[in-house]
């Protein structure tokens, strides 16, 4: 007769949580399929048309909300596509469900898929932003650089809460394209790269990259005013969050 | 104290139990008052068709879904309690591990899961996947895949282990690898659940084979005891009668030869020796023995369909 199996230490269990997100970045960082379009695209673009601000007549506040946009676009791909699409991926697979099968920590899974997103998004802006410096076209100081990226960095759970809800509830065939019906949309809707006409300018509020890039302007004093009221901008991402993170919580205790 | 009479207590229970278990998919049951337990140190084959409720039977162990009624049991606890599936070790027929991967990293993340796992070296002694430990996942052949996948679902020492399907893909050195590796698991006080379709995989290795059909158990025993159920025998001699007429015997149920040796599955063996010894007096080279487990599990389901 054996002992009885031991108990998980807290450290153990700490373990478990560090190692999961471990190699749940390292199989993203060797994905070129994720690499490519969400950690080097942003700033690659970025480069090419900041070559054309930087040698154009641009204003510097015009920069300065080039910048910003930028960011956000580089934030939103990683946090919008890093968890649902690979869960429903992995579910396709029998991935998922060995995971439910096997003594991982509750929660594991998910915690190390949304910790890799948000460092993946926190990657993905700073190669803006070191690009920017590089490129000899950094408007914003130090300060700015660090309230704007953690204030953009905080928004993007609602985007990694609307991707789990749009992984969970479609196949791994469909989830990618699904998402990026909201994807594209949002970037040019949302005014990251360009101010919207009148018309766009009063249906932006319904996309969660306004909110952040709006947020994350005014507390990094990258523009003086904004239009929107941030307490409204808040309650919205947090109800997003809220909405979509319970609804994709209780899809998967259900449906697995 | 408290481990002690834990340690008590899981002696006496099963590790892993279904007891009238009752489990619909829509209009469909996929399992009809199921019982069926796992004892300590033995490795239970579990057979049946496609759709007898096997997988049904392992996802209700695993807790990856829930019965409808009865009640299910991991090592005296519930499955979905993460600390009952502490012991427990999984190979899946489909999991798709991170291919971008390498082996030794998938061993160390699901040896994380485990309080007590074995060192990444033993693992890969044991399962023989040493020449794998550096590859990538996604860049393993098939039977590679399965050998690592046997590695994950034993590097944290578990005392119960579901195999399903596990030498699919496997050539006969590696599988007969993995068959002495489990034996050696099992006489070290391990358990296993097995299914396969391979019936020779499970004549091998099980010290107790359950057959399900339907949703329910329909036999139960020692691979000897699951072939005694079926009266018929086969017979293999050496013989100049000819097969169309051996066919014709009442009794004789199926005759194929290789020109050399007939081989005959008769109902009634006695019967069909004595006219063969009758008819032939230079029969040569008589072996009788009872049906092997795929005879008896081709008319065990046969009678439950």
């Amino acid at each position: 007769m054996r002992d009885v199996i031991p108990a998980m230490s807290a450290s153990q269990v700490f373990r478990a949580y560090l190692v999961e997100a471990k190699y749940e970045f390292l199989h993203r960082l060797r994905t070129p399929m994720f690499v490519i379009p969400f950690l080097l695209l942003p700033a690659g673009l970025y480069l090419l048309i900041g070559l054309l601000v930087a040698h154009g007549h641009v204003e510097p506040t015009a920069a300065r909300f080039f910048l910003a946009g930028f960011c956000v676009f580089a934030a939103a791909g990683p946090a919008l596509f890093g968890i649902g699409c690979p869960l429903a991926l992995e579910r396709d697979s029998g991935l998922f469900t060995l995971k439910r099968a096997l003594p991982a920590p509750k929660g594991a899974y998910l915690v190390a898929k949304g910790v890799v997103a948000i460092v993946f998004a926190t990657l993905a802006m700073a190669t803006v932003f070191v690009t920017a410096r590089f490129a000899g076209n950094m408007p914003l100081d130090t300060t700015q650089v660090i309230v704007f990226a953690t204030v953009t960095i905080a928004g993007t759970v609602s985007l990694c809460a609307l991707g789990l809800w749009i992984g969970v509830n479609s196949s791994g065939a469909a989830a990618p394209g699904l998402t990026q019906l909201i994807y594209m949309p949002m970037l040019y809707l949302s005014g990251l790269f360009f101010p919207l006409p009148k018309t766009l300018l009063s249906w932006a509020p319904i996309w969660p990259a306004f909110h952040i890039e709006q947020l994350a302007l005014r507390a990094g004093h990258v523009l003086q005013s904004g239009f929107f009221d941030p307490k409204l901008s808040i309650a919205i991402l947090v109800a997003i969050t809220m909405v979509f993170g319970s609804l994709a919580m209780r899809r998967l205790v259900r449906a697995g | 104290m408290r481990d002690s009479d834990q340690a008590q207590r899981e002696d006496v229970l099963a590790l892993a139990e279904l007891r009238d278990v009752h489990k619909r998919f829509g209009t469909t049951v996929a399992l009809a008052g199921l019982s069926l337990e796992v004892r300590r140190a033995e490795l239970l084959a579990v057979l049946g068709p496609n759709g007898a409720g096997k997988s049904t039977a392992i996802a209700l162990w695993l807790g990856l879904i829930q019965p409808d009624g009865g009640t299910v049991q991991l090592r005296g606890r519930s499955p979905l309690e993460v600390e009952s599936r502490r012991g427990v070790g999984v190979m899946m027929q489909e999991a798709g591990l991170n291919p971008e991967l390498r082996v030794r990293e998938l061993i160390e993340l699901t040896a994380s899961y485990y309080p007590a796992p074995l060192p990444l070296k033993d693992v890969l002694a044991l399962t023989r996947t040493d020449a794998l430990a550096a590859r990538r996942y996604g860049k393993l052949s098939g039977g590679q895949k399965r050998q690592v996948q046997f590695a994950l679902a034993v590097c944290g020492r578990p005392e119960l282990l579901f195999l399903d399907e596990p030498t699919v893909g496997l050539d006969i050195q590696a599988r007969e690898t993995m068959w002495h590796i489990v034996r050696d698991l099992v006489a070290s006080g391990n358990s296993v659940v097995l299914t396969t379709h391979y019936l020779e995989e499970a004549q091998a290795l099980a010290d107790r084979v359950a057959v399900l059909a339907r949703g329910r158990l329909i036999a139960s025993g020692t691979v000897d005891e699951i072939r005694s159920v079926v009266g018929r025998k086969q017979i293999r001699c050496s013989t100049s009668v000819e097969i169309a007429e051996v066919r014709r015997w009442p009794s004789v149920i199926d005759a194929t030869t290789d020109g050399r040796r007939m081989d005959i599955t008769a109902s009634d063996a006695e019967e069909v020796v004595r006219r063969l010894l009758a008819v032939d007096l230079h029969l040569r080279d008589l072996e009788i023995r009872h049906a092997g487990l795929s005879e008896a599990f081709a008319e065990l389901t046969r009678e439950a369909a």
